[in-house]
């Protein structure tokens, strides 16, 4: 099913918003990874002395975010196992201890980006004003040259690069009450600064932002991301049995979702600051100098997207009742309007439930980092226990992927184009044929000719159709928007900002 | 023949705030108020104190509204007025209000004059459609009446605010909101100035009555209303009308019952009333010929009396 582009114009989307929407992006893809690293580390050799018990199964199942000294002991073993081996192979060694190590330190940069991400998800505006520079004259979109290459001059974006990076420092300085930073660390922080909300790798997409030109690249890369993240589980998926086949078919896949999501740079940089020995890397402690420079970066919440989510997740429902479906010759939509409601409710009942709805309001009233990560962290959770692998949790036959949707929702109310259509092309794709065909009435042919958005016109933020009582909506919008601003305006200095912001400046 | 459509054209600011918006909030007198309260800041301690060192943050919000809400005009024409007076001279261009001569503020030649009269005939024929709604014997929607007075109200609207209009609206809608937000600050309100009030308007009244600034007492509804009316309104401005858009307002009932209810005690002009005390009745019939319409006492010619 293609996606329709609705609306390319950049300029409407509201760029904080945005931030928001794309880290969020980036810590769905951290939670990934977290969970396929701390699964390869527990793979044990066929026939090995080393076994991982039920119980620390269980353990880590639950909580795959913090190693126990038990399990840290455990991993030892592990290690002096893989470690052995190698040794004893010599020149043939399957470098089994290399990539045991390596999926360690990725672990750990793993739960460290986490952490860093959720800071900027209760306070997406800061990043944004590291992220943009302001300058007399703007990134213009063609070069001068007669040599048209559609591309945005190279010297240019290294030249904001730059001056942007300047900023940064000095602001960083500034937080930490001008005592100075290690060398390090001011070039990790300037490194993390440029990546988040950044699918590009190369801090390209934070310069060029509100630019045309670049727009359909940094589409692109989010929609492969998307891809990634939020795929559709093939059918036929082999269950996998064995630890080895297991650690042959997930290798790579999470350094894939590193390049994709934009956080290779980082990742590299970081793993460069870590001895690659196993205690080495269990006595690291550089991490938390990091954490304590970032979060003095981040002293204040200013939780406005989360706000705006929060407003936005219970309308959900009542928008898909109200986008009415309109009758047309070619296709026969309104016939199976019931059925599609009956779907859509059905998976909105199992992903919204008011237990989540409760934790993010939570959120939204106590915003803190900390209650960021209980939030939106743990894909397994709510899930039942006995299943271990990632592979089987996209697996079609168990189809609680409701965590998993419930992200997903987040993401969608704050893209872009919220469209009614793509979310419900989204699940219907989750469902699967064999399950609509059984439960909703609605016969595998017939599927094929559904189109998902003229089944549901409209989108989250105004309906298209002439059933719905629009102006209320624009009402609780245009509340949502004093109700921004007003807690912008609560801070002394702000004011200033949001004056020139408004272009108003000139009057004083 | 008059071209509409290129009057109505003209594209609005994404992200607008009405200026009717700004017009509710200035007529709640809070500029003034926290005029005075600023002046007492700066020249005394017996109301409230701040201290340095605790109090640094309330001292750099207030120093802050200070310089930027009470400026001094940088240019030589804009000396010749005071920025309030050129906020006055914004509602008289787009809405005509304060054409009382005796206020002095710089006046344009063009006004819309005709704001009040075409809102309240809309106001109107909705109140009509939405209390006439399901009714069996009488109902009273007009949407091709409606489209067309959207239309007009649009056009007078759009091709009113031009020049500057739309960046002092936007200056004057920052400092209103920010002033409205120290309203919110309870360390200020209630333990400096001794304020135990709930709610802005509550506040703002209390803080009207500490400094002898007469803050109206509707004050809530005048929020209300400037919210209502600055969705209403740009909703106005943003939408193509013609009689299906139109119809489709007279379905947000719950919408425009909290506009009118805002309305009529703020405006004092009660839609509610209006529409039923329409009593239905027969065809009116109208007399025939023409009627003599006797003008003033007739004065008799007398002769002259013996």
């Amino acid at each position: 099913m293609s996606t329709i582009e609705v609306n390319s114009n950049v300029q409407e989307i509201n760029p904080v918003q945005r931030v928001w929407a794309k880290t969020f992006l980036q810590f769905v893809t951290l939670d990934y990874c977290i969970q396929s690293e701390i699964e390869r580390l527990f793979l044990t050799l066929e026939n090995s002395d080393v076994v991982v018990l039920d119980d620390m199964k269980n353990e880590i199942r639950n909580n795959p975010y913090k190693l126990t000294s038990k399990m840290i002991s455990k991993l030892e073993e592990i290690y002096n196992e893989f470690d052995g081996l190698d040794t004893f192979l010599g020149e043939d060694s399957l470098g089994m201890g290399d990539s045991f190590l390596n999926d360690l330190t990725n672990y750990y940069i793993s739960i460290l980006l986490q952490q860093i991400l959720s800071q900027v998800l209760v306070n997406p505006r800061k990043l944004y004003e590291m992220q943009t520079i302001e300058t007399e004259e703007e990134i213009k979109s063609a070069s001068d040259s007669f040599g048209t290459t559609n591309k945005i001059d190279d010297d240019l974006v290294t030249y904001y690069r730059d001056l942007r990076n300047e900023k940064n420092k000095e602001m960083l300085e500034t937080a930490t009450e001008n005592s100075p930073i290690d060398g390090e660390i001011e070039e990790i922080l300037i490194t993390v600064i440029n990546s988040i909300a950044d699918f590009s790798n190369t801090s390209e997409e934070n310069i060029l932002r509100n630019l045309k030109a670049s727009y359909f690249d940094e589409k692109e890369r989010e929609n492969r991301l998307l891809y990634h993240l939020f795929q559709i589980p093939k059918t036929n998926d082999e269950t996998l049995e064995t630890d080895e086949e297991i650690r042959e078919t997930t290798s790579d896949k999470y350094e894939e979702l590193f390049e994709k999501s934009g956080l290779n740079t980082l990742k590299t940089e970081l793993s460069n600051l870590i001895p690659f020995d196993f205690y080495g890397i269990i006595n690291f402690d550089i991490f938390s100098d990091l954490m304590t420079v970032w979060n003095q970066l981040f002293q204040e919440n200013d939780p406005e997207v989360i706000n705006t989510l929060i407003g936005n997740l219970p309308k959900i429902l009542e928008k898909f009742l109200l986008s009415k479906t309109e009758s047309t010759s070619c296709c026969e939509d309104i016939k199976y309007r019931h059925n599609c409601l009956l779907i859509i409710t059905d998976f909105i009942q199992k992903t919204l439930t008011p237990l989540r709805i409760e934790e993010t309001s939570h959120l939204s009233q106590y915003p803190s980092a900390y209650n960021c990560l209980v939030s939106f962290r743990s894909l397994r959770a709510f899930k039942n226990i006995g299943e271990w692998h990632l592979n089987e949790y996209l697996n079609i036959e168990k189809r609680d992927r409701s965590r998993l949707g419930f992200l997903y929702v987040c993401y969608w109310c704050l893209s872009p184009q919220p469209e009614l259509g793509i979310l419900f092309g989204k699940v219907f794709d989750w469902f699967g044929k064999k399950i609509i065909d059984k439960n909703y009435g609605i016969s595998e042919d017939e599927q094929s000719k559904i189109n998902p958005f003229s089944m549901f016109p409209g989108s989250l933020e105004r309906s298209i159709g002439s059933s719905v009582s629009v102006i209320d909506m624009d009402y609780e919008t245009d509340k949502r928007r004093f109700k921004n601003k007003e807690s912008r305006l609560q801070k002394p200095g702000e004011l200033e900002k949001v004056l020139n912001s408004d272009g108003v400046r000139w009057l004083i | 023949v008059v071209d509409l459509k290129s009057s109505i054209a003209i594209k609005t600011p994404e992200e607008k705030i009405h200026p009717i918006w700004t017009y509710y909030v200035y007529t709640t007198n809070i500029y003034n108020t926290m005029r005075r309260l600023l002046r007492t800041l700066l020249v005394t301690n017996n109301v409230f104190s701040l201290t340095p060192v605790e109090d640094k943050n309330e001292i750099n919000l207030l120093l802050e509204t200070l310089t930027l809400a009470y400026p001094t005009p940088k240019t030589t024409i804009m000396s010749e007025f005071s920025y309030e007076q050129l906020l006055l001279n914004m509602f008289h261009r787009n809405f005509g209000f304060y054409s009382n001569p005796n206020l002095k503020y710089p006046r344009s030649q063009t006004y819309n004059s005709r704001f009040k009269t075409v809102l309240e005939s809309i106001f109107l024929n909705i109140a009509q459609a939405v209390w006439s709604q399901g009714s069996s014997f009488q109902l009273l929607e007009d949407p091709a009446a409606l489209s067309e007075n959207l239309n007009d109200l649009k056009s007078m609207l759009i091709s009113s605010q031009t020049n500057t209009q739309d960046w002092l609206n936007r200056y004057w809608v920052d400092i209103f909101d920010r002033l409205l937000s120290i309203l919110d600050q309870p360390k200020l309100m209630k333990e400096k100035l001794g304020i135990v009030e709930v709610g802005r308007d509550k506040i703002l009244i209390a803080l009207g009555g500490k400094f002898g600034i007469p803050v109206p007492g509707d004050t809530l509804y005048r929020f209300d209303l400037a919210n209502y009316l600055n969705t209403f309104l740009n909703k106005t401005e943003k939408t193509d009308w013609d009689i299906n858009a139109a119809a489709d307002l007279y379905k947000s009932t719950n919408f425009f019952k909290l506009l009118f209810s805002a309305y009529s005690i703020v405006e004092k002009r009660d839609f509610k009333r209006e529409v039923q005390f329409i009593v239905p009745r027969g065809p009116t019939i109208y007399p025939t010929g023409p009627t003599v319409v006797p003008r003033g006492p007739t004065v008799v010619p007398r002769g002259p009396t013996v």
